[in-house]
């Protein structure tokens, strides 16, 4: 496990690009996140923040799994659940990719 | 083509921008949610609450003098008394005396209470009787 997996800290998208980051995300997800979002990689780090921090608050993580440990199951879920989606790429948090913003583009009609 | 045999097996975007402290701070605070049980609950309600009782009393301090403003924090004195020359401010240290203090203290007890008790038998033999040395985080 290297330095940045072992702090209770939610991990870059950057960092997720690197096979011996900590965690196990497809290595196609971070550049699938900010193309998703016109290659914007401030604003697909926030998203991915929120979804992280949505995430721990959910049934995926063990209900006793404390700091890194939550963060590892929260980031590996929150990858596969996005990934495991025909829709993929898509963003939870600005609806991005999905049906809701083609919606949103022709005035909800 | 030259340019595209070199890239190839590169990630097709723009580098990211450097990671700075505020983000690196931004980071560790969203992960606040990793902490269960009493961590969890002081570092995001307790913290909060326990700083804004300690603005009240310090400008409780600074305004009425500090003997006073430990007085009306626990109920010694009344906030109308003759000895606070600011009563505005004493009123709310009274209230939040009343109300914030002991919230924020009988949460903790609480919450102790509530791990000891229901901490038990959760976890599984193989967690308890693992080959190297110990819970895997």
């Amino acid at each position: 496990m290297t330095e940045q997996a072992a702090r209770t800290i939610i991990p870059s998208l950057s960092d997720l690009l690197y096979e011996r980051c900590g965690y196990t995300v497809a290595s196609h997800f971070t550049p699938d996140i900010v193309e998703l979002h016109g290659g914007d990689w401030v604003k697909a780090e926030r998203h991915w923040e929120d979804i992280v921090a949505r995430v721990l608050d959910t049934d995926a993580v063990d209900r006793r799994a404390n700091g890194r440990r939550a963060i590892k199951q929260a980031v590996e879920a929150a990858s596969a659940f996005l990934l495991d989606d025909e829709l993929w790429p898509w963003c939870p948090i600005c609806q991005c990719g999905t049906a809701a913003e083609q919606e949103g583009e022709t005035g909800g009609r | 083509m030259q340019s595209s045999t070199a890239n190839r097996g590169r990630v097709p975007l723009q580098p990211p921008p450097v990671d700075r402290l505020p983000g690196r701070l931004r980071r560790r605070i969203r992960a606040l949610g990793a902490y269960t049980g009493v961590r969890h609950w002081l570092l995001v309600r307790g913290t909060p609450i326990l700083g804004a009782l300690l603005v009240l009393y310090v400008t409780n301090g600074i305004a009425n003098g500090w003997k006073t403003a430990y007085d009306v924090a626990i109920g010694i004195t009344s906030p109308g008394d003759k000895a606070v020359a600011l009563p505005a401010p004493a009123w709310l240290l009274s209230v939040a005396g009343w109300l914030a203090a002991p919230a924020v203290f009988g949460a903790v007890a609480g919450a102790v209470v509530t791990v000891a008790i229901g901490g038990r038998r959760r976890r599984t033999i193989a967690e308890v009787l693992s080959r190297n040395g110990g819970p895997s985080d």
